[in-house]
């Protein structure tokens, strides 16, 4: 193997190292331990593993209100449930990034809430029970799109492992978001009027959840290392496959649809878009740049600074609740 | 008119809602019974109280029946004659449970959970 590397032109061993992982890898070799990796396979593995603990435990805060506010008791009990799974997929992720010598502790009470890396979707406050099925039915869905995708396909044995309980767990979120949707849908006009509401704000991020086009993504090593086995695009195909027919069939108005010609669901409109927030809603007619939206993006969603301080600095006793 | 048997088949094979099994191997499924006014009515133990999945099973066993071809009233209680216990299920269902990290108590406990 090494004098074959070396005369295809490998120089140094580590690239040599780096050559025969992947060579293992595109073989459908699994990865069990840390010795077998490569610096930067670790480096995109590690990084995957923190945005999934980060965008897991920003559920906390996504939900609260909706927890609060539930209508019924069994409503509340749903949420809290809800909550419950994605706090324990965090904690289960947090735990193994321990084991590539990350302290969980420091990761979840000690970073600043501008270093967490979560999306603008799971930064928004669902505050209400309705919006909060909407973001399980078209959120949910996004982040199971991710993991089904992950247990499927990653590299890493440990990690796949660990996600057979985290999508049994999502699948049911979803499930449980779709059948609220279509029962707040048909329940009354005014409801009918929230659930759309929350649609048309939730489900640009929703489709923004699976990152940049891959016409101008430049870092591939995900794909490289096998970390995901599908790219951006073909996430958010998958995804818009499933969520598009689920709206339709309700009566949901969504800015997607399916393209006879290219034979394809397709978004209605073209990233990247502005989000008005005056009007706080969808700018679809004027269009911004990607820095721009990068700037968006960073800036953080209305929950993401108050959430996590929350959580960094929750009271307990009578005054928590 | 559907039988009793088929009426079993139908709901015994609607999955739970968190799991991919049957109602039948999950051991969930204790009666489909047609009562002398010729409703149907399914008595199904869960294993949680206010389980969030309640009204989607609700909806997936009434689903199944429709169907089945059935048309009379369909009656669904989720309180049973005996609770649930997870030697409920099926060997294979707690096996696959074992492969994604749930593990199960292997033996009949009372309602105080000493062993039976």
């Amino acid at each position: 193997m090494k004098e074959e590397l070396l005369e295809q032109g490998a120089v140094s061993d580590e690239e040599i190292r780096e050559r025969s992982l992947q060579l293992r890898l595109r073989a459908g070799h699994q990865i069990e331990s840390e010795e077998e990796m490569t610096p930067r396979y670790r480096e995109v593995l590690v990084q995957t593993m923190l945005i999934a603990a980060d965008l897991e435990l920003m559920t906390l805060p996504s939900y609260f209100g909706a927890l609060c506010n539930a209508p019924s008791l069994d409503d509340k009990i749903s949420v809290a449930s809800a909550i419950q799974d994605e706090m324990g997929h965090a904690q289960v992720m947090y735990r193994m990034l321990e084991d590539f010598g990350m302290d969980a502790q420091e990761l979840i009470m000690g970073r600043p809430p501008e270093a967490f890396k979560s999306f603008e979707l799971i930064e928004q406050d669902c505050g209400d029970y309705i919006t909060c099925v909407v973001m399980m039915a078209l959120g949910d869905r996004a982040g199971y799109t991710t993991t089904r995708d992950l247990e499927a396909n990653c590299s890493f044995g440990p990690y796949t492992r660990s996600l057979r309980k985290v999508n049994y767990e999502e699948r049911f979120h979803v499930t449980h978001g779709e059948r609220w949707v279509r029962h707040f849908w048909n329940h009354s006009p005014r409801t009918r009027e929230r659930v759309q509401a929350a649609v048309d704000l939730l489900f640009p991020m929703s489709a923004s959840w699976f990152g940049t086009p891959d016409n101008m993504k430049k870092r591939t090593d995900q794909l490289t290392y096998r970390i995901r086995g599908l790219s951006n695009d073909e996430l958010r195909q998958q995804w818009l496959n499933e969520v598009v027919p689920f709206c339709e069939s309700v009566g949901i108005r969504i800015p997607a649809h399916f393209d006879s010609t290219e034979g394809r669901y397709v978004l209605s409109y073209e990233e990247p878009i502005a989000w008005d927030s005056e009007a706080r809603q969808w700018d679809y007619e004027n269009r911004i740049t990607w820095p721009e939206k990068f700037a968006h993006w960073k800036k953080g969603g209305p929950i993401k600074r108050a959430g996590l301080e929350r959580i960094q600095n929750e009271r307990w006793g009578a005054a928590l609740w | 008119m559907v039988t009793e048997q088929r009426l079993v088949e139908v709901v015994g094979a609607v999955h739970d809602p968190h799991l991919p099994f049957g109602l039948a191997e999950m051991g969930m499924l204790e009666r489909v019974t047609v009562s002398p006014a010729q409703a149907v009515d399914v008595v199904i133990n869960v294993p949680c109280h206010h389980c969030p999945g309640l009204q989607i099973l609700r909806d997936d066993i009434e689903t199944a029946l429709r169907q089945a071809g059935v048309t009379q009233p369909i009656h669904i209680s989720f309180q049973g004659r005996e609770a649930w216990q997870p030697v409920s299920m099926t060997p294979e269902v707690r096996a696959a449970m074992r492969t994604m990290g749930i593990q199960t108590l292997p033996s009949r406990v009372t309602e105080e959970g000493a062993p039976a």
